[in-house]
């Protein structure tokens, strides 16, 4: 007999949290799971502790945890027919079935390939980051933050309070299109003394504005100004792109690199919601109102809507809408880079198999671009490692034709995603 | 190549491909096994990459993932 919950959010999170306190709120039994040993994702990883410890108020406000089964170190490796979702933990799997299933799995940094991007000391911002937050550590030697985006600013910054040498900071954009950020700062006060306080952390590191990174060679990092700058540590941030693997899985519509869904935040498959930055990176607090969005119109389907609730939506719709105009006009300023923007014949696109995107020109007179993707991951091994190609889709795709992402239909997941072992997998066959 | 160095003291030792190593409970396991020296192969340090899978207690696992527990056996798989 499958375990049967009223509500299972993947992905415990800003979103997944705030979906979990209104589902929970509103009378719904809900299971929360994240592959995390602790909830709040990413943006409030922080040393060890309770579970739920050291998570600001405004997060759990309304959660009833009569309701809530909190299970962290779990991840989920497949969605089956009827909602019905397969979770594993060391030693143990199973099949839960839903009423509603909420997708909150967040972001994750934007693989953006150069030469030298697999070589030990190469860290991505974000991984960083979660070092110095959850662990202590701080990197030692000649340290460089360089890419692009607005996220490089505080892992800079938090990385010289934790006493780290951040010798310099590469910005991609020209510095006087930061000025393009004033409007939106002026409407948003908070971000503003953000904003200043990173100035501040930043006072003595050498910054170079309009320079994007041509090699990391080993201790060099050459740039595509000239300069060329020792290093030890370096920390690459080129911003994020929506977690989509559970979302492929599912089959649930995706448009623009990010899971399409209406102003409810249901998708394009009955009784799945997906919030947060699954739907498109906009930073913590957007993720946490488009969760109580998502787990309000979860109560509405089930048929628990109350006044209150209609004046809880009314008010997180609007504060959704002012927080993606920030949003928007960060993306304006700052703007992704194509995939292979920094990419040479040498570098690596697939790092779990070591395909080169020369390896993949190589070939391709022996493939219609039609076959695209995956004719490259038939003969290359593109993309079928283990990260089974969360890090080198997008490039692989570029690679095989001058067509854009958007024009390739999706590329087909199967389950399970991430490791489970064949012990685990078998106790749970029986339920399906 | 160490990467990283703790601000706090160690309180615990786990064993990383056979020899006892000082690490703190509650640091991720990429942690440990960065500060240790003989093992660099972090990248996104959020569970997207495998970059850092380990074998740990037997299980495939990823470093960056798992918080350290007095005890644990780490085969850091550097040598594959």
């Amino acid at each position: 007999m499958m375990e049967r919950v009223d509500v299972l959010i993947v992905g415990a999170g800003s979103a997944g949290l705030s979906a979990a306190a209104e589902t929970t709120r509103h009378g719904l039994a809900t299971m929360l799971v994240d592959g995390r040993s602790s909830a709040g994702g990413q943006f409030y990883a922080r040393p060890h502790a309770d579970p739920l410890e050291g998570l600001p108020e405004e997060l759990l406000a309304g959660i009833d945890v009569e309701r809530l089964e909190l299970r962290l170190g779990t991840s989920a490796w497949g969605v089956f027919d009827n909602r019905a979702v397969g979770l594993s933990r060391p030693g143990a799997s199973e099949v839960i079935a839903c009423d509603a299933l909420v997708i909150a799995t967040g972001a994750m940094e934007r693989p953006q390939p150069f030469p030298g991007w697999d070589m030990p000391g190469v860290i991505a911002a974000g991984g960083m980051q979660l070092l110095v937050k959850e662990s202590g550590v701080a990197p030692i030697g000649r340290v460089i933050v360089a890419g692009t985006g607005p996220f490089l600013l505080p892992v800079a910054a938090q990385l010289r309070v934790a006493g780290a040498d951040v010798h310099d900071f590469v910005e991609a954009m020209p510095r006087r299109r930061l000025a393009g950020l004033l409007p939106a700062l002026l409407r948003s006060p908070d971000r503003a003394r953000e904003g200043i306080s990173y100035a501040r952390a930043l006072r003595g590191v050498r910054m170079h504005f309009g320079a994007t990174i041509a090699a990391a060679e080993p201790g060099v990092l050459a740039l595509s100004s000239g300069e060329r700058l020792p290093w030890d540590v370096l920390c690459i941030g080129h911003g994020f792109v929506p977690r989509l693997d559970l979302a492929r899985l599912a089959g649930l519509a995706i448009a623009g690199g990010a899971i399409l869904v209406d102003d409810r935040l249901a998708t394009s498959r009955s009784g799945v919601f997906a919030a947060g930055e699954v739907t498109g990176v906009g930073g913590a607090p957007l993720a946490a109102v488009e969760g109580r969005l998502a787990g309000l119109a979860v109560a509405e389907c089930a048929g628990r809507w109350t006044a209150l609730s209609e004046v809880r939506f009314r008010s997180a719709r609007k504060t959704r809408a002012r927080l993606l105009r920030f949003a928007r006009s960060l993306w304006a300023t700052y703007g992704a880079f194509p995939p292979l923007a920094l990419a040479t014949p040498e570098t690596t696109l697939c790092r779990c198999e070591g395909v080169t995107l020369g390896d993949i020109q190589a070939s391709s007179s022996f493939w219609l671009p039609e076959e695209g993707a995956r004719a490259a991951k038939a003969m290359l091994r593109c993309g079928m490692g283990p990260c089974q190609g969360a890090m080198c889709l997008a490039a692989v795709t570029s690679a095989v034709s001058s067509r854009s992402q958007a024009d390739w239909a999706e590329p087909r997941v199967r389950p399970p995603l991430g490791t489970v072992t064949v012990g685990e997998i078998g106790d749970t066959a029986a339920a399906l | 190549m160490t990467l990283v160095a703790r601000s706090l003291p160690t309180d615990t030792m786990i064993v990383v491909d056979g020899q006892r190593v000082q690490a703190r409970i509650g640091e991720s396991l990429a942690s440990a096994l960065l500060t240790t020296g003989r093992w660099a192969a972090l990248y996104c340090g959020m569970g997207a990459c495998y970059t850092c899978q380990v074998t740990l207690d037997g299980r495939p696992t990823l470093a960056c993932l798992e918080r350290v527990r007095p005890g644990m056996v780490v085969d850091s798989m550097s040598d594959r």
